[in-house]
């Protein structure tokens, strides 16, 4: 059966090939800093939990993911679209440096001839491996500049997982999920992290989440697309917190402002019912149903 | 495991490395570029693979993330109307059921590649997709429907 298979596809491309073969041949040469068409961290999505503290649950105004845009330094004619920051509300420090590091980057290196020089870099400090945009002293000297400015510290580590269990104990929360077939990412020393992860209540949710601890600076960002294009509204969740929703085509953006922590959710599926990760169309009900699948509380 | 027992045994996947990007990225450029982070994640985390049975599985996995990651990085989506480019003519039958497949919605058609084109198992499916066993089984159900057109009842899960 398998050999019939094969012929599905024809033969690999010489390019394909090629790359395969130019990157095992420099694996010990270069094993720090890669050719990417998109050095940009990842896209993870932030939940926004709004938490509750002693039973009383923080207001969530509705910014508007317009209001949290920010500049994109890695923008194609092919991957068009507002980017949005995913560390806070428009006023916040984390915002606003994230906002500025966006703005640095945009006027930084546009040819990429500094990128090529630093192939293979290693002099940099460790611990600017956190922020892969970060590949020269200039940048490094820049982003601690724009940190300081906003009285943000830096991430200093990380540690992967791929379990509930194994989040919730790095994290230093309690549960916060609900129906969870999969999850896994990474945690940093603060208990920020970003996850990827599954849920099978009513539908099968496909989703990012990060969670992103105030006086922290980080430069993740989300590209939505069309911001404007957006159905929005404040949602109260099951456990009492209130949650901005933001319904797309493609995707649906969760956020949540709570008072030591910052949250994000990018629901990788929207009206459109047409994405690679959910081809079902998401309704206002069933947003609001995922919602309720996160303690938000939990996650401050 | 040295640098040359990882170079044969990632040479020995490439077709497979392809399969799988081609399933879920439409650009040339962006398969070769999944395909050289997969191999550098790999490479970087060769220590953490504890049974090196278990290799090709593995890498597979990371090529997953990695042309997902893409995906979300650029806001790209696959949809109906972009379907993959089609890789050379064939002047077999095989076309039709390869475009049949690429057709597809990303949860069958990834299910799909990796039972029947490149023989994983529906455990190690299960585990490289995140999803639940009964889900890779559903799914493949699913998929084999919108086959069976094509393929009769040649395939069976």
């Amino acid at each position: 059966m398998k050999e019939s298979w094969d012929n599905l596809f024809g033969e690999v491309p010489a390019s394909f090939e090629a790359r395969i073969n130019e990157t095992l041949a420099s694996l010990e040469e270069k094993p720090k800093i890669r050719r990417l068409r998109f050095p940009a961290g990842s896209l993870v999505a932030a939940v926004l939990a709004v938490a509750i503290l002693g039973g009383t649950a923080l207001a969530t105004n509705l910014f508007g993911l317009r209001s949290i845009t920010v500049a994109d330094p890695y923008a194609t004619p092919e991957a068009a679209g507002d980017v949005i920051a995913l560390q806070g509300e428009p006023e916040s420090p984390e915002f606003k440096a994230n906002a500025e590091w966006m703005d640095f980057l945009s006027g930084y290196d546009a040819d990429g001839a500094l990128l090529a020089q630093a192939s293979g870099d290693t002099a940099l400090d460790g611990k600017y491996d956190l922020y892969p945009s970060v590949y020269t002293q200039e940048m490094a000297d820049k982003l601690e500049e724009i940190a300081a400015g906003h009285s943000l510290r830096l991430h200093t580590s990380l540690r992967e997982f791929s379990s509930e269990k194994e989040l919730y104990s790095l994290a230093g929360t309690g549960p916060f999920l609900s129906d969870c077939a999969a999850i896994n990412g990474y945690v940093y020393e603060d208990g920020s992290f970003q996850a990827d992860g599954t849920s099978v209540a009513d539908k099968c949710y496909e989703f990012q989440l990060g969670r992103y601890r105030k006086g922290v600076f980080s430069e993740v960002t989300l590209n939505v697309g069309n911001a404007d294009a957006y159905e929005e509204w404040l949602y109260t969740t099951a456990s009492g917190v209130d949650v901005q929703l933001s319904m797309g085509a493609d995707r649906c953006v969760l956020l949540a402002d709570l008072p030591d922590a910052f949250v994000a959710i990018n629901l990788l599926g929207g009206t459109s019912g047409n994405t690679v990760f959910m081809p079902e169309p998401v309704s206002r009900e069933d947003l609001e149903t995922f919602a309720d699948l996160f303690d938000f509380a939990a996650l401050n | 495991m040295t640098k040359d027992d990882f170079t044969i045994q990632i040479l020995d996947m490439k077709k497979t490395l392809y399969h799988i990007a081609c399933g879920i990225l439409r650009s040339e450029a962006d398969r070769e570029d999944a395909v050289q982070e997969c191999i550098c994640k790999a490479w970087e985390k060769r220590d953490s693979l504890k049974n090196d049975s278990a290799f090709r599985a593995w890498v597979t996995r990371i090529l997953i993330n990695e042309c997902y990651d893409i995906c979300r990085r650029s806001g790209k989506v696959i949809v109906m109307d972009e379907l993959p480019e089609i890789i050379a003519p064939e002047e077999n039958d095989n076309r039709e059921l390869r475009d049949l497949i690429m057709q597809m919605d990303d949860i069958y058609r990834l299910p799909i590649l990796l039972f029947y084109v490149e023989g994983f198992s529906i455990r190690e499916i299960a585990k490289m997709l995140q999803i639940p066993e009964g889900t890779v089984k559903s799914r493949l159900h699913a998929g084999r429907a919108k086959l069976r057109n094509v393929l009769g009842d040649e395939i069976t899960v």
